[in-house]
């Protein structure tokens, strides 16, 4: 039975305090200053008279404008001649003895002390009114952007039966998300449940579901031999005294179920940490699971090591299971466990990343946490702390840690190939910004630029000491997307037009700019398509690089690397965004199949499947408008294509594309 | 010249970041009511809303170049109108027992009405992860994503905050 009369009741009573407030809120006046006739009063004045800050702000800010149009003329003229010309204006950090020595804790109170030293940060920072560095970012969205290095084929076969496989950043390192399949059934995360729809016949039929408590909130889901790992998040409330200083703790919960019996799925054991989900990986039989604990610094108590210690399924790390930061303070982890599917109710082992939590890559061997920091009083620009800690058979271990110049665009500008890793980092004076979130140091306003953007190209070794590097590329531009294959690189940046630079790995200790492309328009998502080609997708932009006209596809022939041609280019009239350009996942690609496709918005949301032609270039052979704006996700299996996208399944005859069934959950 | 009007979200971000104010005060057009009521309602006092307002709108214009590209605006500045005014919570803590004592100069805004007294009660998170999804009108899942709370528990806390009034509601038999 549902809710009894009482909860329905109540449930009024709710809606109508809502609309209440709502009523209430109509007859509210926006004062003068506010109105928008008299915001660019606002910022242009300078002498505001409430408000001593404001004043120099504004100062600044007007400054850094004026700066930012200098730079674009003269770096304009003088992209290229700074190809391969190390940025000597910058003032290099100077790297402290021991800087690439990784730390774990001795004890809780060392890590307090850090908690400590962010305690006083935001105290000091909260008297500024430059803007409080806070995170921007939802990790799970981001950080588990990726694709495989090389080959990534995301297909599988089992036994006669080929289905689609999640798009992954790295080939082997396989990934959870909204949807999965086996052949037989698909996987479908559907709110507060997994519905799992058999997919044997041509009629879909519905033959199972998990549902999580309502307090619960799943993420991602995983599918591998007849296992079924749903990861959730669970919110515990802590009353506080007198109904005051209530807490709220947050897990991630990996559970795993049986699913051989789709009907009756049965939990088979679960891991639960610390912190709001943030990316999973599974290697052979080994899972990990990454979260983000954020520390409450104002409220955290040296004697409640609870507070500000993450824990594994009920137990606090120790001390020596947590990576102390390069730097001495940190009010965030990134917590990494680990099982097997063998026995997924318990851990294998147990990490914790300390500091203020960022990027994560995972390699086939390696965790990556990466940090964007700056540190105003002892570098110019915005640099990365980066975080190695190997993974073996479910077994974690800090490998060592170090720090670059820049900071990354997303996964794909990171990447580990043979022992060596590469990076492409968009540094900006410490000025400017960055796409996650920022460790801030030193006193320097916000807006002070002193020094203007370009581009770098490290390559690392496996103890990430430096082996080569290229600085000062493309001025004033920043990377919108990457993609390291084997011994060449690509990446794409953007101002104006967008320059595709290709770039030479192969002597790790001195990588060389092979050529680049200039074309309207950028990518935000680069993914290799068979043998010489590169697909990008991203948006095409007039010559003024003003005006967006849609979604584009573009192939990159890659045959010779120096001289690298957008042979074919395609606009989806009238969309404005695809998720592709900050989730890797939404795309479904093979290469063998010739087929890849992804939901795109325009006035609808569409979901659109293309194939690629040498001579007649990209061609649609599917498109269909979804219901509502939720991620839609295709994928395949034998012989009929399935679009997912809410609570509604449709599948297709592959080829035709002939409509068989549909399905609402 | 552009019709700044009709310009898509994303040029409008682009001009912007290159210190276009036109370009930056369209967008803030787009969205002024909804960020001054979210303002009001979370901080109840006119004067420091229009102060969080206008913090948020210069902090916005100058760091123009962090707004992600998968981000909207108009969340984006919420997420800086949100910062700025725990900000102010915090700048309020130590006087906030006083200021339950003696009655605040300013009018308290939220007491004109029984419902807006009983908002008015609720603690800073709760009102404003109402006034998130009351004046704002984001999902659970939007509001977790600007306050980096999972949705579940924004939920948890609206619903809390809901009950809270309604009790409330109930003792003064409104």
């Amino acid at each position: 039975m549902g809710m009894d009369e009482k909860d329905v009741n109540k449930d009024k009573e709710h809606n109508n305090i809502e609309k209440e407030l709502l009523k209430h809120a109509d007859d509210v006046e926006i004062p003068e200053k506010l109105k928008p006739e008299n915001i660019e009063k606002l910022l242009k004045t300078k002498n505001l008279k409430s408000k001593f800050q404001w004043k120099t702000a504004c100062g600044i800010m007007a400054a850094a404008a004026c700066c930012v149009l200098v730079i674009g003329v003269t770096s304009w003229r003088q992209r290229g001649g700074e190809v391969g010309k190390s940025a000597d204006t910058m003032k290099t950090s100077d790297k402290a003895q021991g800087d690439q020595m990784i730390a774990s804790a001795k004890d809780y109170d060392e890590i307090f002390t850090y908690i400590e030293a962010e305690q006083e940060n935001v105290e000091r920072m909260s008297g500024l009114n430059a803007a409080v560095p806070f995170a921007y970012v939802r990790e799970g969205a981001i950080a588990d952007d990726a694709t495989s290095g090389a080959g990534m084929e995301s297909a599988k076969a089992e036994s006669d039966v080929s289905y689609s496989d999640t798009n992954i950043r790295e080939s082997g390192v396989e990934e959870g998300d909204i949807v999965k399949t086996d052949g037989k059934n698909l996987y479908i995360l559907n709110n507060q449940k997994v519905q799992i729809v058999n997919i044997e016949t041509d009629e879909m039929d519905e033959a199972g579901a998990i549902r999580v408590d309502d307090d619960q909130y799943i993420r991602e889901i995983y599918l591998k031999d007849g296992a079924l790992i749903v990861v959730y998040t669970r919110t515990d409330y802590t009353e506080g005294k007198e109904g005051y200083g209530g807490a709220y703790q947050i897990y991630t919960i990996a559970e795993t179920f049986d699913v051989s019996n789709p009907a009756n799925p049965k939990s088979i054991g679960k891991i639960t940490q610390s912190g709001d989900f943030n990316t999973m990986r599974v290697t052979e039989e080994h899972v990990y699971l990454l979260s983000d604990f954020y520390v409450n610094t104002i409220d955290a108590k040296k004697q409640a090591a609870d507070s500000y210690i993450p824990e594994v399924q009920g137990k606090l790390l120790e001390g020596n299971s947590i990576l102390l930061p390069q730097y001495k303070r940190g009010n965030q982890y990134t917590v990494i466990s680990s099982f097997s599917l063998k026995n997924p109710a318990e851990k294998i082992d147990g990490k914790a990343v300390f500091g203020g939590g960022g990027l994560v890559y995972v390699s086939g061997e390696n965790i990556y946490v990466c940090e964007s920091y700056y540190d105003s009083d002892m570098s110019d620009v915005t640099e990365t702390c980066i975080r190695k800690v190997s993974y073996e058979s479910g077994k974690l271990q800090g490998v060592g840690q170090t720090r670059i110049h820049g900071t990354l665009n997303d996964s794909f500008s990171i990447d580990e190939y043979e022992g060596n890793l590469r990076l492409v980092t968009t540094v900006n004076s410490t000025g400017s910004g960055s796409a996650f979130p920022i460790i801030t140091f030193g006193t320097r306003q916000l807006g002070e630029k002193t020094v203007q953007d370009s581009n770098s190209l490290y390559i690392l070794d496996e103890d990430l000491q430096e082996l080569g590097k290229i600085e000062g590329l493309a001025v004033d531009e920043q990377v919108y997307s990457a993609r390291f294959m084997g011994d060449v690189g690509y990446f794409v940046t953007f101002k104006q037009v967008d320059p595709l630079f290709s770039v030479d790995l192969s002597d790790s200790t001195k990588p060389e700019i092979l050529g680049s492309l200039k074309i309207p328009g950028f990518s935000e998502y680069l993914h290799p398509y068979g043998e010489n080609l590169l697909l990008g997708i991203g948006m095409d932009v007039d010559e003024t690089g003003t005006t967006t006209n849609g979604v584009k596809l573009s192939m990159f022939d890659t045959s010779d690397p120096k001289d690298v041609k957008e042979v074919q280019k395609y606009v989806l009239e009238n969309t404005y965004s695809t998720e592709v350009f900050y989730n890797y996942k939404a795309v479904l690609i093979n290469k063998e199949k010739n087929l890849f496709g992804f939901a795109a918005y325009g006035d609808s949301q569409h979901y659109y499947l293309f194939t690629y032609d040498k001579s007649k270039g990209f061609q649609t052979i599917f498109d269909r408008e979804l219901n509502g704006y939720q991620s839609g996700r295709g994928i395949y299996a034998e012989e009929k294509f399935y679009i997912l996208a809410g609570n509604t399944i449709e599948s297709y005859e592959m080829g035709t594309f002939n409509k068989i069934d549909d399905i609402v959950l | 010249m552009f019709d700044y009007k009709n310009l898509s979200e994303l040029v409008l971000i682009k001009k912007s970041r290159k210190g276009d104010t036109k370009a930056f005060s369209e967008l803030y057009a787009r969205i002024h009511i909804e960020l001054y009521k979210f303002a009001l309602y979370t901080l109840k006092h006119t004067q420091d809303a229009e102060d969080a307002v206008s913090e948020t709108v210069i902090s916005a214009y100058e760091n123009m170049s962090r707004l992600r590209k998968d981000e909207s605006f108009r969340s984006w500045i919420f997420k800086i109108l949100s910062n700025n005014c725990k900000k102010r919570f915090k700048g309020l803590l130590q006087t906030d027992e006083l200021e339950n004592e003696i009655a605040a100069p300013e009018k308290d805004y939220a007491e004109e009405q029984d419902v807006k007294a009983a908002f008015g009660m609720l603690g800073e998170d709760e009102r404003m992860i109402l006034a998130f999804s009351i004046f704002a009108g984001y999902r659970s899942e939007e509001i977790g994503a600007m306050l980096e709370q999972p949705p579940t528990t924004v939920r948890s806390k609206k619903m809390r905050a809901l009950e809270k009034m309604r009790r409330i509601l109930e003792q003064k038999g409104v």
